[in-house]
């Protein structure tokens, strides 16, 4: 192996690593725990090991932790919960470079349920001082790694539709997918649902509590797939780790539709779209509109030498958190700036946003440069920053600047 | 109503346009000057060196190389701005048109008429010296025979205010005699005469004194001091004045700022 692709699925109770042609994943509580006597520290079922001897002293909720800027308190010494969560990575990096001595981290996706931004900040921040550079980070959604993962495959599993149970300590959630063609390019629209009907993976223990898990199952089954066509059916999460709990559930679902089970299948689909970023040219030609992507192209018309274009800043299908563009104009009797926002499923629904370029400089006309930077503060809302550039030392610019936002 | 696509990249060395004291940072900028200032750009404003700026400032190697084949092969040529101007696309076709004719209006002129235009332009420009140098030209020996005396008399008024705007009241004042020797207007009188007044060790010749009355010097004074008055209230005077209240610190820092843009500007004048 010459480059090392990782996928990663971080949550507060597990984390799923997958390495790009390796076989199996790791599978480990999102835990770390630091010596009681010195600064060595572990992380997963080791964590609980020393913890349970009474040698360390354990922290979990790693991810929510770093989010509410939290910290923890191990003998005496005060740690941040971004610094511990970037320990937690580091360690954990440990362990797969162990097996890949030598081999250089080339690409890194991590999925991750919500789409913090802050928590995002600092996962790439983590990730760059763990050696890894900006632009060989990346964070999706689950969604989207469920997307990859389904889009690998041979194309008669996604043909249809293509539905997904998660189940986990934390969750029951249901995913699903549909591959549409578009007159220039295809879509895969997937969306995901939170079930009230979660339960604890706990009550698979005993007969009785894993017959209810059963008959929850089923009733989610009956909810989502019936009269419906599927390709395929997936599931994944620890809960499905074995499914011999759930014989109903299992006959429920298998009845004419194909189904496949993978524990690991987000940070398996993670390490396919590390992978494709390593490609010029995309191995998934589609445009993808999922949880953490634009749904929406944000545009602009400007005169390029004697034509009107069409200049897109953001494009549907592209990660919100990654979508940023800079652009410079020059204002031809214009006193505002015009954006075009088109829904991806809907083009008709379009609507134009007008931003009033008060406060800037009164100038001859065509002697306003301005520079327009727009960024995404969620999947929602867009921050578009609009700054006087003068126009050379013929009319020098000034501090005029104006900041919206503007929801998508 | 619309928005003109700029590139973004900065420029790795701008384009210094020495008349203006500018730099240029973008086609749009080098554009704005073409049309702005014709009179600027109509003799050997294209030259190697822009096109030089074209090819590496601007990224515009098609351009640099149809200019620079011109120029081998014909000399420099307004064609030349026009081809910047629709290579640029930052003006219309019809202003492009307008911009013709204004050249071609130009080309028109005589001689002499359009020498004394450019000499006049870069005098608005704060240019004296080449401005002076310029107007010299035209009243050179041989070229200057044939100009009518109503024309020379403009030329030599226009020499003797260059001269005083660059304090060079002597010369100003040798201009303005040169002037009355063409043309016996009563203007380059009043003119000497305010010179005069504001370097006392200049005097006005002998001859003159039969011209000038007693009335028409009073009433020059009065016009003077009314000028004096109302230089006394100009914002250049009012900023001087309030730096001057400031503490010595600012005061001196200010004063320091001040006198080097000073120094500057008539460096740029000489």
């Amino acid at each position: 192996m010459e480059k090392l692709i990782i996928g990663i699925d971080l949550c507060d109770t597990y984390t799923q690593a997958a390495v790009l042609g390796r076989e199996e994943t790791w599978i480990l509580p999102t835990v770390i725990c630091r010596k009681k006597t010195k600064e060595d520290w572990w992380i997963g079922e080791e964590a609980f090991k020393y913890t349970l001897v009474g040698e360390g002293v354990i922290v979990d909720k790693l991810l929510s932790l770093a989010l509410k800027d939290g910290t923890a308190t191990i003998s005496s010494v005060k740690y941040g919960g971004v610094w511990l969560l970037g320990k937690y990575l580091e360690k954990l990096f440990d362990m797969i470079r162990a097996e890949y001595p030598e081999v250089p981290a080339a690409e890194l996706v991590i999925s991750l349920k919500n789409m913090e931004m802050k928590l995002m900040d600092e996962l790439v921040g983590c990730a760059e001082y763990l050696g890894i550079s900006k632009e060989h980070i990346h964070i999706v959604s689950r969604t989207e790694c469920f997307v990859y993962y389904v889009l690998s495959q041979r194309r008669d599993v996604w043909g249809g539709q293509v539905g997904m149970f998660s189940l986990s300590d934390e969750e029951l959630c249901y995913y699903e997918l549909k591959v549409t063609r578009g007159p220039r390019q295809m879509t895969a629209i997937a969306e995901e649902e939170n079930l009230e009907e979660a339960f604890s993976l706990n009550v698979l223990e005993t007969p009785s509590g894993a017959r209810m898990a059963d008959r929850i199952l089923c009733a989610c089954g009956d909810r989502f797939l019936k009269k419906k066509l599927f390709s395929s059916v997936f599931l994944t999460g620890k809960g499905f780790s074995k499914t011999d709990w759930a014989p109903d559930f299992m006959k429920q679902v298998c009845n004419r539709r194909r189904v496949f089970v993978e524990p690991s299948l987000f940070a398996r689909g993670a390490a396919f779209k590390a992978e494709d970023y390593l490609h010029e040219r995309t191995s998934y030609p589609f445009i993808c509109i999922c949880e953490g992507k634009l749904k929406s192209t944000v545009s602009m018309e400007v005169m390029k030498r004697d034509t009107k274009v069409q200049i897109a800043l953001a494009s549907a299908g592209e990660s919100w958190y990654e979508a940023r563009s800079v652009l410079e104009v020059i204002l031809d009797d214009q006193d505002e700036i015009e954006l075009t926002i088109t829904p991806h499923q809907d083009p008709k629904q379009k609507r134009v946003v007008r931003i009033p370029l008060e406060g800037f400089p009164k100038r001859p006309n065509r002697t306003t440069r301005v520079r327009i930077a727009v960024g995404f503060l969620d999947e929602k809302t867009m921050a578009v920053k609009i700054v006087d550039r003068g126009f050379g030392e013929l009319f020098p610019k000034t501090d005029a600047a104006i900041r919206q936002e503007v929801m998508v | 109503m619309s928005l003109l696509l700029c590139r973004q990249e900065p420029v790795p060395s701008p384009y210094f346009i020495e008349e203006l004291g500018i730099h240029i940072y973008s086609s749009q900028e080098l554009c704005y000057v073409i049309y702005h200032h014709p009179l600027l750009v109509m003799e050997d404003f294209v030259n190697q060196n822009l096109a030089e700026f074209l090819r590496t400032g601007l990224c515009m190697p098609f351009l640099a190389e149809r200019i620079e084949k011109w120029l081998d092969s014909r000399g420099p040529s307004d064609e030349l701005l026009f081809l910047i101007l629709s290579e640029c696309a930052y003006y219309t076709p019809q202003e492009q048109a307008r911009y013709r004719q204004t050249i071609s209006n130009l080309r028109k002129l005589p001689e002499d008429e359009y020498a004394k235009r450019r000499a006049d332009y870069y005098y608005s420009l704060n240019l004296f010296g080449k401005a002076v140098s310029m107007y010299e030209k035209i009243l050179e020996p041989g070229r200057g025979s044939r100009l009518s005396g109503d024309f020379k008399s403009r030329i030599w008024n226009n020499i003797a205010a260059c001269y005083a705007k660059l304090f060079c009241y002597q010369k100003a004042m040798y201009a303005y005699d040169c002037a009355w020797n063409e043309k016996n207007d009563r203007i380059y009188l009043k003119r000497m005469y305010f010179l005069t007044r504001l370097e006392p060790e200049l005097t006005m010749k002998e001859r003159y004194s039969e011209v000038l009355n007693k009335e028409e010097t009073k009433q020059w004074d009065e016009e003077l001091e009314a000028i004096r008055k109302e230089a006394e209230e100009a914002s250049a005077v009012t900023r001087i004045r309030q730096i001057f209240e400031k503490d010595p610190i600012k005061r001196l820092a200010e004063a320091g700022e001040l006198v080097n843009n000073w120094k500057y500007q008539y460096r740029k004048m000489i």
